[in-house]
């Protein structure tokens, strides 16, 4: 994940996430570019033909198209949603357990059941103080998750409904709750309604 | 009739007393302010949007992928960096 991929396999800019594992940003793309180029800002999407996957040595370098925008990708739509160009998904929920535990993250067929548990095992371990969790709360994501605890912040206590207590949940539980506050994340995915002076700035068709 | 004279004595003697209750709870109030517990509601029901900034580092969580499974395999733990990891 070394390169944020362009005009072709293994071409492109410098990666964010250089020398890390996949994770979702790799792909859905905002402002990582925009210091040598002004107009790379994404609106959570790549600029690939086709996303770079995981080598897994079996000859598969990129996913069967690229990273679809995020920015509200999830508004509701008459009929109901659909993720993916092909409607592969037709819930968030669902879009982000097949790509947690498939071959975007390097997961082959049959390892779902693996990368539940790992994903479990990494929350449960997690202790706060990697590069990311640095560049945010700093807390480790049992205390996180659990809302109530006295040492989180007001503004860092989870609502109940997103709550699990990662130290005796099951593999299950956990992801679980992984994947509905990302679901939520990406369903407050919006473009901005106003400016800073509350004026609307939507688009001049909203006036018809 | 309603006795007008008697709201302009009762008016007094009721901001008295809610100046007093005030004042009381607001002493509690700040007793126990030393053992920072966030207010039970807070803690009970948490705090509306805090889903949308633990969903952003969830979002750009690097562990997740299989290639750090297999970094744990060889032997390492959940919170050891990867060798290669740049950060500036």
């Amino acid at each position: 994940m070394n390169l944020s991929e362009t005009t072709g396999s293994m071409v492109g800019l410098p990666g964010p996430f250089a020398g890390l594992s996949m994770n979702c940003r790799a792909c859905h793309l905002v402002d990582e570019h925009t210091a040598t180029q002004p107009d790379f800002m994404r609106t959570y999407t790549d600029f690939a033909l086709r996303s770079p996957i995981p080598d897994r040595g079996d000859g598969k370098r990129t996913a069967p198209r690229n990273s679809p925008p995020l920015v509200i990708a999830s508004l509701d739509r008459p009929g109901g949603t659909l993720f993916h160009f092909d409607g592969e998904f037709s819930t968030l929920e669902d879009l982000i357990v097949g790509t947690f535990t498939v071959r975007n993250f390097g997961w082959l067929p049959g390892q779902k059941a693996e990368a539940i548990q790992h994903i479990a095992q990494v929350m449960r371990g997690d202790n706060g103080k990697g590069p990311i969790a640095t560049m945010f709360d700093g807390l480790p994501y049992l205390i996180l998750f659990a809302g109530s605890n006295s040492t989180n912040p007001d503004e860092l206590r989870l609502p109940s409904e997103f709550r699990v207590f990662i130290g005796s949940a099951t593999d299950q539980k956990i992801f679980d709750a992984v994947v509905i506050v990302v679901a939520a994340y990406v369903n407050g995915l919006r473009f901005s309604q106003t400016d800073d002076a509350g004026n609307l700035i939507r688009s001049q068709f909203d006036v018809f | 009739m309603f006795p007008f004279n008697r709201r302009h004595n009762a008016f007094p003697q009721v901001v008295g007393t809610s100046i007093l209750i005030f004042t009381s709870l607001l002493l509690v109030g700040c007793e126990g302010g030393s053992n920072s517990a966030a207010p039970a509601s807070v803690a009970a029901i948490g705090t509306p949007g805090t889903e949308g900034s633990v969903g952003e580092r969830l979002f750009v969580e690097t562990r997740f992928a299989q290639f750090f499974k297999a970094y744990l395999d060889s032997g390492e733990k959940v919170n050891d960096v990867l060798p290669a990891a740049i950060w500036s």
